[in-house]
């Protein structure tokens, strides 16, 4: 039953042409990537459900191709997404190092959507963190390389709790492939905190603030787009049936995610806390569990990747042509360039959930499955999270293309960028308008969705109202704050205490330890010579130590000889 | 005696016999070095032999006389023996090129006797691995310490000399605990011969058998290098790089190893130290050497140091492995003892290149030294995160099958610890890349290695070095001497951690595990 189309992993396709990519020219590389990528785009979507590639991994069933509705969803998103990167990449300067970089890493987060047991998706996920601090490192200066370091150590610890998890599961159940998630108990637990550091849970996402405004504008997107998201799929695995701990986070995340967003005046900050605040809603779609809020929360996902993908991409065109990150000096960017202000609009209609664009539907279905499934207080957070999204960006617009600024004689995208950029748009629109072409693919059920039923349109419009007005009388609050500190200002001061202290205490105990010991060993050497200088003396020892140590050898035969007669 | 039965006598005797033509062959390097090449391959198609047998269901014995009354001296192939023995066998290969390279590279002196001392240590290193019963063992382990002696000291400096001293009073007086750790063993059960799940009769009289255990385990915990009997293990890294690698991440501290894991699973054996409660003390100094030795290695700025403190840390997953008595932990451990090697010894190859074409010897000089060796630093990586247990390499399947182990013996602590273990390893080698990819200033405030002063920081960082290394390629960073081999053993850490059950290694720790866990 050899399925054609099952032969390989997607994922492998997409590192081998990172492969290839590394090695030929600029030009070429780019045109061959954003091919293959469209290629495994189509390819996934036309990939029939099953289970296929099983194997034996040391000693352990795996499955290294499982396709349903959920790994099909997401894996079709992160390829398309790669496919409208790398021409992004291209335009903003990217090296051919970093564009190859950029398709192995998304290559292994499609092993991890495709993964149809554990083992094989804590392999991809490591792979994955490893991509990701290569991907930060890269092109980095030296703030962004320790940012780097913090990033691997991060990961490392929520791998290493996902593993655990993982473990624990094993040892349980007997198995790893995939069969109605993790182990109740500790595996569960211990799960939540791994996935929970990915998808950045709050108290665990100072990482995501942390090091996604740093890197190359074009890694900024695309790591943007894949490591949350893989996070929000792992958990859908893990937690398939909903938990309310899961819907709980998911609230918090969305409504501390906007806060923090709206107070920040660094571009690709702002942006990253929109991301602890869109992946909070597809947290709370996951953790109301019902097959309506699973459905919103990968379409939510789907959208978000494609709007949020386009923000980055803004952001890092603003970047690029003015050299200027922050929004305290930017303005007046509407006029110059037009495309991109056309392709801001879009995607922060999108964000938003401005009725027409994909936001707009996904938020929706999150919304009734919320409500329908009696997750009244979750209700409210998905409001106040939302009026505050649209203060957030009314606040990027305005600041950045709106207000006057200073004079300023930049280009618009261009060619590349652009390609990127219409390439995320249209799909903004398009699942805007038409939602029944997502629909089809979605996992759960969509049967229960009403993406234009009147009340859709009158919370949307309570919503863009209430955040106007909201945005207006904040505006000048607003512009007088900066620098809100974070956990990161607890967390990273702590860790590096603690790794001095455990060092200089640890260290101080080694060297004790040693001299203790050398002491002793000082003392037996000394005892079969008291005055120090005959054969077995401590420097004869080394000058003479043929005839010394076979002396001692020889003793202790003896000594054994005559304890066993 | 038949054929096969010369096989373990050849293992030992091939590489003894091979000191004696390299010693007379001193004026003519080149014979000299084939005599070296001759008999590696050789022990390496004996121990492939070997390795056949066992895996054939065969366990050959073959006696030599006595030792004393009741005692015979006596070798014998079994499952355990011939993983040790072949994984010997093929680094010895392996390293004989490099040690090639890097001897003539640096021009050493008393390159004859170092090639006469390193056949030695490999023929004593195969008697331990062979031998048949405690004290059989023990000889060699004791002969073991005295081959690398010369090793040790190759420098004649007087630093060479005192890690030499310290070298043989930590060794040497481990051994005789040992001794009398065999005599007690000896006196209570008339037996001190390998039997898989014990010899026995030891439930007879706790108290002695406790006594004797605890002299085997301080006594093979010093080439261990359990803390706190680990020091003599970072001095000792005074030795020539090669050394190092194969003697120093292998040969020698496996001995030790391996007669720890002789003692618990073929002396006293799973039940007994069950029954005795014996096995938590030895896994709880473990975990601790862990932990203790992860963070002391994040303070040694000297490669090597850090390194062996890396190591000591490494060694102690595996007795932790065999202590918890659980057949998929000493699984994973008989695992981890192959990987570690690999791992391990790459990254002593790669230090040893780096001090061949720079001379550079402190993590801190070592800013931008990516640029100059390429292919180095590659294989550098690799084991670096093979040891922190990434995917795809050695590392991350031992460090699978030891947390399950720990899970499975109902002992999360430790799998926790495991972990943990980890992520030290993570903070240890992060800025010895980072540094060598050019990123030296990045170490500033986090790293405890660029802001400690003194202790082994000699040398004051000069800084500022990360464009003064010249450019080059693979193909013009090294000699292929030394370069071959450290890209063999890398790519062997590679095979170890994708297909490791194509590797026969792993059908030897699955014969070790089912022989020692026959009854469970």
């Amino acid at each position: 039953m050899a399925e054609p189309l099952a032969l390989v992993p997607p994922g492998a396709v997409l590192v081998a042409a990172a492969v290839v990519v590394a090695l030929v020219d600029r030009r070429l590389g780019t045109v061959l990537g954003v091919a293959v990528a469209a290629a495994v785009t189509v390819w996934i979507t036309l990939l029939p459900a099953g289970t296929y590639l099983q194997g034996d991994l040391f000693g352990f069933d795996v499955v290294l191709l499982h396709v349903d509705p959920l790994s099909r969803t997401v894996g079709a998103i992160l390829a398309f997404l790669a496919a409208a990167t790398v021409a992004y990449g291209h335009g903003t300067g990217a090296s051919t190092r970093q564009l190859a970089l950029s398709l192995a890493y998304l290559g292994t987060g499609l092993l991890a959507a495709f993964a149809g047991d554990w083992l094989t998706l804590v392999l991809a996920w490591e792979a994955l963190a490893v991509g990701a601090t290569a991907l930060l490192w890269m092109n980095s200066d030296a703030a962004a390389t320790r940012a780097g370091l913090r990033y691997a150590i991060y990961h490392e610890l929520g791998g290493l709790v996902l593993l655990a998890a993982v473990l624990v599961h094993l040892d349980q159940t007997g198995t790893l492939v995939f069969d109605g998630g993790l182990h109740a108990g500790l595996a569960t637990t211990l799960g939540l905190l791994g996935i929970g550091l990915n998808v950045g849970f709050i108290g665990l996402h100072p990482w995501i603030v942390d090091s996604y405004p740093r890197p190359h504008v074009a890694a900024s997107v695309v790591l943007a787009a894949c490591t949350t998201k893989v996070g929000v799929y792992a958990l859908a695995r893990a937690v398939p049936d909903g938990s309310v701990v899961v819907a709980s986070l998911g609230g918090a995340m969305l409504v501390v995610g906007v806060t923090y967003a709206i107070l920040q005046t660094d571009l690709r900050r702002l942006l990253s806390y929109h991301i602890v605040s869109q992946v909070g809603i597809m947290v709370a779609g996951i953790g109301v569990g019902t097959s309506l809020g699973v459905a919103g929360a990968i379409a939510h996902l789907v959208n978000n990747v494609l709007y949020k993908s386009l923000l980055f991409m803004v952001a890092g065109v603003i970047i690029v042509r003015t050299g200027e990150s922050n929004l305290k000096h930017l303005g007046g960017l509407a006029r110059p360039m037009p495309g991109t202000f056309g392709a801001f609009l879009v995607a922060a209609l999108g964000i938003t959930g401005v009725p027409g664009f994909n936001g707009f539907v996904s938020k929706g279905m999150v919304f009734d499955a919320a409500e329908a499934a009696g997750f009244d207080l979750l209700w409210w957070l998905l409001v106040v999270g939302s009026v505050g999204t649209v203060v957030s960006f009314a606040k990027f617009g305005y600041y950045a293309f709106v207000r006057q600024g200073p004079e300023r004689d930049v280009a618009d995208a261009g060619r590349s960028e652009s390609i990127g950029l219409v390439a995320l748009a249209i799909p903004c629109l398009a699942f805007g308008l038409a939602p029944g072409l997502q629909f089809a693919v979605l996992p759960g059920s969509t049967a229960a969705a009403k993406p234009f039923a009147p009340s859709q349109f009158a919370k949307a419009a309570a919503i863009l109202g209430a955040g106007s007005v909201a945005f207006v009388l904040l505006k000048r609050s607003l512009s007088r704050v900066s620098g809100v500190p974070d956990l990161d200002a607890v967390y990273h001061p702590l860790g590096r205490w603690l790794l001095w202290t455990s060092t200089g205490a640890i260290g101080g105990l080694g060297r004790w330890l040693d001299t203790l010991v050398d002491d002793v060993a000082a003392n037996v050497v000394r005892l079969s010579s008291p005055d120090g200088t005959g054969w077995m003396g401590w420097d004869g020892l080394a000058d003479d130590v043929g005839a010394g140590v076979l002396l001692v050898v020889l003793s202790l035969v003896a000594l054994l000889f005559v304890l066993i007669i | 005696m038949s054929t096969s039965s010369l096989v373990p006598v050849l293992l030992v005797g091939v590489p003894l016999s091979a000191v004696v033509p390299i010693g007379l062959s001193r004026a003519r390097p080149n014979l000299r070095e084939a005599w070296t090449f001759l008999a590696s391959v050789s022990v390496l198609g004996l121990a492939v032999q070997a390795t056949t047998t066992v895996l054939d269901g065969e366990v050959v014995e073959v006696g030599l006389g006595h030792v004393v009354t009741g005692v015979p001296f006596a070798l014998r192939i079994d499952a355990f023996g011939a993983l040790f023995a072949l994984l010997a066998a093929v680094l010895w290969l392996v390293a004989s090129v490099y040690s090639v390279g890097y001897v003539r590279e640096l021009d050493e002196r008393h390159q004859t006797r170092y090639f006469a001392a390193f056949a030695a240590s490999i023929a004593t290193t195969m008697g331990v691995a062979l031998a048949a019963n405690l004290l059989t063992l023990f000889v060699f382990y004791e002969l073991l310490t005295l081959a690398t002696y010369p090793l040790v000291t190759h420098y004649e400096t007087a630093t060479a000399r005192r890690s030499g001293r310290t070298y043989l009073a930590y060794t040497l007086t481990g051994g005789v605990a040992i001794l009398a750790g065999i005599a007690l063993v000896y006196a209570v059960t008339g037996s001190v011969d390998f039997s898989p799940g014990g010899v026995g009769g030891l439930a007879a009289d706790p108290t002695l058998a406790t006594v004797g255990y605890a002299l085997l385990v301080v006594g093979f915990g010093v080439k261990a290098a359990l803390v706190p009997l680990h020091g003599w293990l970072p001095g000792a890294m005074v030795a020539p790089t090669p050394v190092s690698g194969l003697l120093h991440a292998v040969a020698v501290v496996k001995s030790g190893v391996f007669g720890l894991a002789r003692v618990v699973l073929f002396v006293f054996g799973v039940d007994a130290l069950r029954s005795l409660g014996l096995a938590a003390p030895l896994a709880l100094a473990a975990a601790a050497t862990m932990l203790i030795a992860g963070v002391l290695a994040l303070r040694q700025d000297k490669l090597k140091r850090g390194l062996a403190y890396s190591t000591v840390s490494q060694l102690s997953y595996i007795v932790l492995g065999i202590a918890l008595l659980s057949p998929t932990a000493a699984f994973g451990a008989l695992l981890h003892l192959v990987a570690h090697a690999f791992m391990k010894i790459t990254l002593f190859f790669c230090a040893g290149v780096v001090y061949v074409e720079t001379h550079v010897e402190y993590v801190s000089r070592m800013d931008g030294l990516w640029r100059r060796l390429p292919g180095t630093m590659v294989a550098f990586a690799v084991g670096s995160a093979g040891l922190v247990g990434l995917p795809a390499i050695a590392g991350f399947v031992s460090k699978w099958y030891l947390v399950l182990g720990a899970l499975e013996a109902d002992a999360a602590p430790f799998a926790a610890v495991f972990l943990l273990a980890g992520l030290l390893k993570l903070l240890y080698f992060w800025p010895v890349l980072s540094t060598a990819a050019g990123g030296g200033d990045a170490l500033d405030g986090f790293s405890p290695i660029a802001a400690t002063g003194g202790g082994d920081r000699e040398a004051a960082h000069d800084g500022g070095q990360a464009d003064g290394w010249e450019r080059r390629t693979p193909t013009t960073e090294a000699t292929w001497l030394l370069l071959g081999p450290l890209l063999v053993t890398a790519g062997g850490a590679v095979v170890l951690g994708v297909v490791p059950d194509a590797t026969p290694f792993w059908d030897l720790a699955r014969a070790v595990v089912a022989e020692v866990f026959r009854s469970g």
